[in-house]
């Protein structure tokens, strides 16, 4: 009974343990899954904002192809994402 | 015209997918999302941007046949599965989920309580005659009784959590409402995630220190075509581990690690798994279970109840002379050129 007792200890202690231990990393891993950094499709001169928005949430209209938005990089009147 | 009419569809959807900027952009709320920005025409790369709104896109999926192949687009993301909008796979899935996948598991589970109940009710337990000295004999260290019940536990709460997926919804959410299915789901997941590497320490202390005493030899064979004696209440000689144990073993540790393996990976979304790649996973992962948790349920009958003095050697370490001689001669045989392993007379009570 006293190992029976002990085995479910260790099975909690397990559990919490690698709950400490991987709960962040897998987390974060399914965020990178999802992250703009890491992006490979997407380099910094598509990123015109300091803050590394895509172009495209800027608001003047046209593509980019410089890496600067074609209208000067004003976010002016436009809520950027936080 | 029916081509056409059919191909159509699918040309608007592989159109708008082929242009759907970077999913990653989440819009803030009330903020200037990517669905704006695409409103006003800009797109890191023109080429790729959107010929149609998702409103469109809605709409085409709503109204028409899905397609029967995959429609995918690009993501400016790590995780490459994100750009597959339309996956025909995934309803194959779906259907295996909600049908052969629960057909499966209650049908093997049936069979499991059917042939236990015919063993109970039918052919009854083993008995045996204590040892009239009440001599015993050491059948687990207390190392062997540790690491067999923490896999134990670990698989009990494994099982349990592991068919809220398969059966919660059928069987659990009607019964507990739809807010308090959803809050057991998600602690369920965190207990099954995680209770799941002390099963994989288990599995693999129990592969280490058991394997050796598994290994099939010619007297199994003997054993199995007795049918382990079970029927007739004979006993054909067997080592510490008779044949139907060695089969549970084996099944519990290649299922084992078989579980471990894919429960992992589904854990890991940017791992090298293509969509259907992580739908075959899951598939093999309920399968195995499925079959683990039928075999268990049989190991647990005959551990506790269909052979009697069986359960002392996991819940004290020995067990009776009389039935190690009767269930396990061959392994007793070999005990007897090693006087410590008998128990000193009439430390222990008898089993019965």
């Amino acid at each position: 009974m006293r190992i029976f007792l002990l085995a479910c200890v260790a099975v909690i202690a397990i559990a919490a343990g690698a709950y400490a231990v991987l709960e962040e990393g897998l987390r974060r891993n399914a965020g990178d899954a999802f992250a703009v950094k890491g992006s490979t499709r997407v380099g910094d001169a598509a990123k015109p904002d300091p803050r590394g928005f895509l172009a495209s949430q800027h608001q003047p209209a046209g593509g980019v192809t410089s890496g600067r938005s074609p209208a000067g990089g004003t976010t002016a009147g436009v809520q950027s994402p936080p | 015209m029916r081509h056409a009419a059919r191909l159509l569809p699918i040309l608007l959807l592989a159109a708008l997918v082929l242009g759907t900027p970077a999913l990653a952009q989440q819009p803030a709320p009330g903020g200037v999302g990517s669905n704006a920005a695409q409103d006003r025409g800009v797109h890191p790369n023109p080429s790729r941007a959107p010929e149609a709104t998702e409103q469109q896109l809605m709409n085409v999926l709503r109204q028409s046949a899905m397609p029967d192949g995959p429609v995918r687009g690009n993501v400016y993301i790590p995780d490459a599965k994100a750009a597959v909008l339309v996956q025909p796979e995934g309803r194959t899935w779906r259907d295996f989920r909600v049908g052969p996948s629960r057909w499966t598991h209650a049908i093997l589970f049936g069979l499991a309580i059917l042939a236990v109940l015919a063993l109970a009710l039918l052919v009854g337990a083993q008995r045996y005659t204590p040892d009239p000295e009440g001599r015993r004999v050491r059948r687990f260290t207390a190392c062997d009784r540790f690491m067999h019940w923490m896999t134990a536990v670990s698989f009990v709460v494994l099982a349990l959590t592991g068919l809220n997926v398969v059966f919660g919804r059928l069987i659990l959410q009607p019964w507990m409402g739809d807010r308090a299915f959803a809050a057991w789901s998600g602690w369920a997941l965190v207990a099954h995630n995680f209770t799941g590497y002390a099963f994989l320490l288990g599995i693999l202390l129990m592969a280490g220190v058991w394997m050796r005493h598994n290994l099939f030899h010619r007297v199994d064979w003997q054993w199995l075509r007795r049918g382990g004696g079970i029927v007739s209440h004979e006993h054909p000689p067997a080592e510490k581990f008779n044949a139907g144990q060695k089969l549970i073993y084996w099944v519990s540790i290649l299922g084992g690690l078989a579980m471990g393996v894919t429960g992992v990976l589904m854990m890991i979304p940017t791992a090298s798994l293509s969509v259907n790649g992580m739908q075959l996973v899951q598939s093999l992962h309920t399968l195995v279970a499925a079959v683990m948790i039928a075999v268990i349920i049989g190991h647990i009958y005959l551990g506790v109840w269909g052979v009697r003095g069986s359960f002392d050697g996991m819940a004290r370490g020995d067990v009776d002379l009389n039935w190690a001689r009767s269930h396990h001669s061959l392994w007793v045989e070999r005990l007897g050129e090693d006087p410590g392993a008998l128990a000193r007379p009439g430390r222990r009570q008898p089993a019965e």
